[in-house]
């Protein structure tokens, strides 16, 4: 195997891929990267058993097509640090050369018969989405699935095709994050819904495609393919049932707080500033055309933080955990947010935007 | 005087409560003489000896010989804690009606902070004598108490009148009641400091307000600069509430041993109840659920269980100590001497993180829970109970 390429684009080639391999795993193969050069396109691929990642590099010019696996963090590094606009690559017995202006490093091989084989696309995709689209949905729910999966803590995000539209949400059973997006396409011949582990569905949000790219993806029983730019993955699913999340969004929200996002954000910054471990709940007090928020951490301090929203229903008090909130409105894209709750033990409903839905159950406050 | 003058601190302390334990189970030995502890042989020592027996010179710390030797005609009756500890439940139980600051001291003897309750519940002086006569009513115990505005003077107060007592010092005759005690009675006065006041001439607290605070810590070093305060009332330590307890449990020893499952099975939904009410009067939640299990054998089994989540609903911690029995009881045991249920992992439902997906179910538990405990509250324990409750 021998080929030249493009330097630039084989580091986010190769990012991408560093994102797939794992870094410290006894199998080797989950570690390396495989590189298969064919006559005009060299295609990188990663696994680390639950997800795969082919990705394909076409600016190369291949003097000898040709198979081989390297450790992928290895060359990764060696891709990033160097400075030529040009690399080239060559195999020699059971090494691989990496030459660019005044540089050379060997790096040792594995055997590429080792490396599975990996799935690709056969046929349309079930559904075409916008990528800016796919990542914002992503970027919406992604924060709120649960590090483990128990009875109403999934840990990954449930994607949902019904005519032309992809709901994505996700849960730790805490707080439910749901996000609505319209398709490109498709939409028919599909599962109607799977549930995406985190890592997955992180790695969608990262792939480096061009907004404006149209994403492919086919839901399967038990895995999902997606294309975007040159990357094709292959994920497997998350096993069992997404709890019924449109049980829990209430729809009997009669106090209706709306306010500036970013005004809500740094206050809420500020006031978790003096919370802790003991004390997460930062306390909403409302009334009419004002916010406050305060919060204590025992033996540290106390803080209160007023601003100006619209509110005009009864005053009221409801704690929430701060990381919560701002979870959300980290991720917000509307000017605006609008805070919808009931009563200090019932969740409370933010709305950002149509299609941005999040409900977070409060915590208890101290009897004042 | 303290800087919070306006405290108003309660000391109860129970009248030879284990010799009253168990002159209550046993009509034989109400009035007579009786000596709890070691073994009816004459080995071992006092642990407590009724007022009867008292007056014979005989007290707790005692050899049982020379116990004997005073009181020949004492009944002597080996100890049971199981039950004391019981009994001593149900003292803090009454306590905690009165306020949530309750500091132990022992199984018989605890500190109240009553400064928030007068508001509520009346003058000091009634709420101390509410608090004795509580007790009284459901215990058929007695209690000595002393009310002052610190816990120096409280604890001394209770001791002033036994049995039975109820002494009050105020910021008025504190000085008085003070004076003419022995310094013994200071607190943290010793076998190695009691020789040293009294060489210099110190044998009341009026004597030992003559040093100067210079001379205390000369004399005594930090503890010195402790005693120039005691001997002139001042005491500002807290009552350190049990909130911060590490386990809140309740146990009973049958009378005989019990083989009958469903029996045990209603006596742990009893003591549930009992420990949940405790939990939630001070507004706490816990995570580990324990079961004790002592057979006709004196085996003791301990097994616990801890659940993902804090809380204080009935039906969760029942469902964990029922899941603890029926694991046990697949064991073929046989007939069982003492069973307890408890909760630990403790924590205060302050800043608690509410479930989004068993919002309905965790309202309507909270709800039965809470309606249960305020129909309590006013009507009694007995006046509601649970489906499969057994009463006796």
């Amino acid at each position: 195997m021998k080929l030249r390429f493009n330097r630039e684009e084989m580091v986010e080639a190769l990012g991408t891929i560093c994102n797939v391999a794992v870094s410290r795993s006894p199998k080797d193969v989950l570690k390396c990267v495989c590189i298969e050069a064919q006559p005009d396109v060299l295609l990188l691929s990663a696994t680390d058993q639950e997800v795969g990642l082919r990705y394909s590099v076409v600016q190369v010019e291949v003097d000898e097509p040709g198979r081989t696996l390297v450790v992928a963090d290895t060359l990764g590094k060696i891709v990033r640090e160097c400075d030529d606009e040009l690399l080239s690559i060559e195999t020699e017995e059971a090494m691989l050369h990496v030459r660019g202006v005044g540089s050379h490093f060997q790096i040792v091989t594995h055997d590429p018969s080792e490396f599975p084989a990996m799935p690709t696309m056969e046929g349309e995709p079930g559904f075409v989405i916008g990528h800016a689209l796919l990542r914002r949905l992503i970027e919406w729910t992604v924060f709120a699935s649960a590090r483990e999966s128990t009875r109403y803590a999934i840990n990954g995000v449930l994607w949902e095709v019904e005519g032309d539209a992809l709901t994505m949400a996700a849960t730790d059973g805490r707080r439910l994050s749901l996000g609505r997006g319209k398709l490109d396409s498709g939409g028919l011949s599909t599962v109607p819904q799977v549930i995406v582990p985190t890592k997955a569905s992180t790695l969608f949000a990262r792939l480096p495609a061009e907004p404006e790219a149209a994403v492919g993806v086919t839901m399967a029983p038990n895995r999902l393919l997606l294309k975007a730019g040159g990357a094709l993955v292959n994920t497997s699913l998350v096993e069992g049932h997404f709890p019924k999340y449109e049980d829990v969004i209430p729809t009997d929200c009669d106090r209706k707080m709306v306010v500036g996002t970013s005004v809500l954000l740094s206050a809420l910054k500020r006031a978790a500033l003096l919370t802790n471990e003991e004390s997460k709940g930062v306390r909403l007090s409302l009334a009419e055309g004002e916010l406050t928020l305060s919060s204590r951490a025992p033996e540290q301090g106390e803080s209160t933080v007023s601003i100006p929203v619209h509110y005009d229903s009864e005053p009221m008090e409801i704690g929430f955990n701060p990381i919560f909130l701002l979870d959300v409105l980290r991720v917000a894209d509307t000017e605006e947010v609008t805070l919808a709750l009931k009563a200090a033990n019932r969740p409370g409903v933010l709305r950002l935007g149509d299609d941005f839905t999040h409900v977070v159950m409060p915590v208890n406050l101290a009897s004042a | 005087m303290s800087r919070r003058s306006e405290r108003y601190i309660l000391h109860i302390d129970m009248d030879a409560f284990f010799a009253a334990v168990e002159q209550l189970g046993n009509p034989e030995l109400q009035g007579q003489p009786v000596l709890v502890g070691g073994d009816p042989k004459g080995r071992g020592v006092v642990s407590a000896a009724s007022y009867e027996a008292r007056a014979f010179g005989c007290h707790s710390a005692m050899p049982m010989a020379q116990a004997l030797r005073l009181c020949p005609d004492a009944a002597v009756v080996r100890s049971r804690i199981d039950r004391y500890a019981e009994m001593s439940g149900e003292v803090f139980d009454i306590a905690e009606c009165f306020t949530p600051l309750i500091e132990p001291l022992s199984i018989d003897e605890a500190f109240l902070d009553i400064t928030g309750s007068t508001r509520l519940l009346g003058p000091p002086e009634k709420i101390a004598g509410d608090l004795k006569e509580r007790v009284r009513e459901q215990t058929q115990l007695t209690a000595s108490v002393g009310l002052a505005p610190n816990k120096f003077l409280a604890k001394l107060a209770s001791d002033l009148d036994k049995p039975d007592g109820l002494v009050v010092v105020t910021p008025q005759n504190f000085q008085d009641v003070l004076d003419p005690l022995p310094i013994s009675r200071l607190w943290g006065v010793g076998k190695a400091t009691l020789p040293r006041f009294e060489a210099m001439g110190i044998h009341t607290f009026k004597d030992a307000r003559r040093l100067t605070f210079e001379e205390m810590a000369r004399e005594f070093g930090s503890a010195g600069e402790h005693f120039y305060q005691l001997v002139r009332g001042i005491d500002d330590r807290e009552v350190v509430p049990d909130r911060q307890a590490k386990s809140i449990s309740h146990e009973v020893t049958f009378a005989t041993d019990v083989k009958d499952h469903d029996h045990l099975r209603s006596v742990i939904l009893d003591q549930m109840d009992h420990v949940l009410r405790r939990l939630r009067r001070q507004r706490l939640v816990a995570r580990t659920v324990n079961l004790k299990i002592r057979s006709s054998d004196f085996k003791t089994i301990t097994r616990s269980t801890t659940l993902d989540t804090a809380t204080d609903r009935m039906d969760l911690l029942l469902g964990a100590a029922s899941g603890l029995f029926e694991a046990w009881q697949r064991t073929r045991p046989g007939a069982v001497r003492l069973i307890g249920v408890g909760v630990s992992l403790l924590g205060t439902d302050e800043g608690q993180q509410l479930q989004l997906f068993e919002q309905e179910a965790d309202a309507r538990g909270r709800q039965l829970d809470r309606t249960v405990d305020e129909i309590r509250d006013r009507f009694g324990d007995d006046a509601i109970g649970r489906g499969t409750h057994i009463s006796e």
